[in-house]
């Protein structure tokens, strides 16, 4: 990263430095992971709240926008039901029997880079999950599981993800707290091994006055397929770093999101693929839907490493504006050491076509009906090729939120 | 049913007037033809009835049984009774073509205040008028006109007309890009509705399609206005002799 090392200074910073300095003893699993918190605490120091000279925090400035940190408060986690070839332990737990083997899981997170709010996330995280899913199962219940942070306070939860060899699986998981006001992050890690299939889908709805990092760091295996959907439909501020990296050949990994925002809300997903294996394919899409003065930010980043060759790799995104004011930026990028790959990139902004409108309308369909008809068929190409049912759950989110955006 | 008097229309963003002062009054049951040379103002026309906003009317009136049609949104017209089929019906990906077909109705419906139709009455309805337009089972399913020929979208069009049942519907050059079997087969479902409490204005370039769907009154349109008004026999008179008369004279 470029940028010289500060030391953490602002009013915000020094509450987490002294909110660190109190509870690390104090949080669960204080032996094993208490080193490795105190490395990422460390890490986060070094920085601070990045700004937006840091490159990755171009157009979210977190020192700007996080003057107040909020009090330590307590996370529910909400478990998955128990269902065949699903182990379910609660962080704890799995601390308590199994300490040293998390503690490595939760240090190898791969986002690809550096992110001094998932090294925050680390060092506080004293609840979360650990769900593993077994070789070779084929889990008929998508596997849900919740992290609500406290309202009004700081929370920071961990979820450890691992799937078995050729399982087939739908992982669905809610974080934030639509009660409004939580501080905090949800950090998932999902381990995909060779020839597995997994849906995951992250619902971030982090509460009108929500303040949301969250982070996503999946390693996929060889011949395995991982499809993303990640729908941000509440939060003051969302920002998710995202991290993949293809550890096999010839996988395949769909990641789609869906911002929404009004009000003046900001959401920023960041997005790192690395294409470390040959013959994979990866398909991002990602768009935002937005209202009055909301702002999204997509900044994607593929790499394609020499021995990768066939790579195939391509990023898309897209907002559509229902209001003047709204701003999307996108950033793509693309570094490329293969020769024998196929990658590119685009990005669209605009508004609601006025002659589909037209088209509609004409047809007896009220302005705000037809314009809900096209805001949806914008927003649902990110729900292709779900279970019908799963699709139908995340469209309904979307359909409310547009029912209380439209005039 | 309508009346049009001395309407002038311009193009809202530059100003251009396209329409210079039409004048046509549609009976009730009368198939009205308007043929026209390219850019004399034809589609201007239709999409101004639909309440278009790209257009301003800067003169003139519109009654439409006898109301303002000027004053009513474009979903407002729909529900009075305009149907527009366009010239270019436009592709709308994520909107599936029974889900848009259902809308519409219902819309139309509820702002007459009748019921929605339930989903079987929707269905038997749709299936016999797809059957007589040949619009296949596949051609539902898929979004909105996304991927359709262009004679398949003429053919949308027409079964949307049948299903919504307006009392004045605007043919657009309907006939263009329709080989002769889909003319045939559109000519059929519009001749099917006509009725004694339904007008038409039919909107073509060629003859042919005036063969098929036989006019009660033609018209020839130049240069933003109607300059000639005629029985069936002046749609044959202007498919011998051309339009250069007109272009020349207007
Ligand atoms: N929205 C528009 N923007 C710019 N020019 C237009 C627009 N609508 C119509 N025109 C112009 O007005 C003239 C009449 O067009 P149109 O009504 O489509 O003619 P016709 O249907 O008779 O061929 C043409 O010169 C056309 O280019
Ligand atoms: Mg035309």
């Amino acid at each position: 990263m470029n940028v010289q090392v500060q030391r953490v200074e602002t009013p915000a910073e020094l509450k987490l430095a002294s909110q660190f300095a109190e509870r690390k003893d104090a949080l669960v699993g204080a032996d094993t992971l208490g080193a490795g918190r105190a490395a990422a605490f460390a890490r986060f120091e070094a920085v601070g709240l990045p700004h937006r000279r840091v490159e990755e925090f171009k157009y979210t400035d977190m020192r700007a926008r996080l003057r107040e940190v909020a009090d330590a408060g307590e996370t529910q986690v909400t478990l998955p039901d128990a269902q065949g070839g699903v182990r379910v332990t609660s962080l704890a737990e799995a601390l308590a029997s199994d300490g040293a083997a998390i503690a490595e899981r939760i240090a190898e997170r791969f986002t690809g880079f550096d992110s001094p709010l998932l090294d925050l996330n680390e060092a506080f995280a004293s609840a979360g999950a650990v769900i593993d899913i077994a070789a070779g199962a084929n889990v008929a219940e998508p596997v849900r599981a919740g992290f609500a942070h406290p309202a009004g306070k700081r929370g920071d939860s961990v979820a450890l993800y691992s799937v078995g060899s050729g399982a087939s699986v739908t992982l669905i998981e809610k974080a934030g707290s639509a009660d409004g006001g939580a501080q905090g992050g949800h950090v998932s890690h999902v381990d995909v091994a060779d020839g597995a299939k997994v849906t995951f889908i992250r619902h971030v709805d982090a509460g009108a006055q929500g303040v949301h990092s969250g982070g996503l760091a999946v390693t996929v295996g060889a011949n395995a397929t991982f499809d993303l959907l990640l729908v941000v439909s509440t939060g003051e501020l969302v920002r998710t770093d995202i991290g993949l990296r293809f550890v096999g050949g010839d996988a395949v990994a769909n990641l789609r999101g869906l911002h929404l925002a009004g009000s003046t809300r900001h959401v920023d997903t960041t997005l790192f693929v690395d294409h470390a294996e040959p013959g994979c394919v990866s398909r991002e899409l990602f768009k935002s839907v937005l209202d009055d003065r909301a702002r999204s930010v997509f900044q994607g980043k593929i790499l394609v490493r020499q021995k990768a060759q066939k790579t195939d790799g391509k990023m898309m995104a897209q907002a559509l504006m229902l209001s003047d004011d709204a701003e999307a930026d996108s950033k793509p990028e693309l570094e490329i050491y293969a020769d024998d790959v196929q990658c590119g990139h685009g990005s669209t902004t605009g508004r609601v076509d006025d002659t589909l409108l037209f088209y509609l309308m004409a047809r007896g369909i009220p302005k705000r009906e037809a314009t809900r008809m096209l805001v949806s068929a914008f927003a649902g190409e990110v729900f292709d090729d779900l279970d019908e049912a799963v699709a139908e759950e995340f469209s309904a989110v979307a359909e409310e939120w547009l029912e209380r955006h439209l005039a | 049913m309508l009346e049009i008097r001395n309407l002038h229309a311009r193009i809202a963003e530059d100003g251009t007037e396209i329409l210079k002062g039409v004048d046509l009054t549609i009976e009730a049951g009368k198939v009205h033809a308007i043929m026209g040379p390219n850019g004399s103002g034809k589609s201007t026309l239709s999409n101004v009835l639909a309440g278009k906003d790209d257009y301003e009317v800067t003169e003139g009136s519109v009654l439409f049984k006898g109301e303002d049609l000027l004053e009513m949104e474009p979903d407002e017209r729909a529900a009075a009774g305009i149907f527009l089929a366009f010239q270019y019906p436009v592709e709308i990906p994520g909107v599936a073509t029974m889900t848009f077909l259902k809308a519409a109705m219902n819309a139309q419906r509820k702002a007459r205040g009748q019921n929605e139709l339930t989903t079987p009455d929707f269905m038997r309805l749709v299936k016999e008028a797809s059957g007589k337009l040949q619009v296949s089972q596949e051609m539902l399913r898929r979004p909105l006109n996304v991927g359709f020929s262009g004679g398949e979208k003429k053919r949308n069009e027409i079964l949307q007309m049948t299903l919504l049942q307006p009392s004045l519907c605007i043919l657009d050059e309907t006939d263009s890009g329709l080989d002769i079997d889909a003319l045939r087969l559109v000519a059929e479902g519009v001749n099917a509705l006509r009725g004694p409490e339904r007008s038409m204005l039919v909107i073509t370039h060629y003859q042919r399609l005036l063969e098929y769907i036989v006019p009660d009154v033609v018209h020839v349109m130049s240069k933003g206005r109607i300059v000639k008004t005629g029985g069936k026999e002046l749609a044959l008179e202007l498919e011998k002799s051309g339009y250069a008369e007109f272009v020349d004279a207007a």
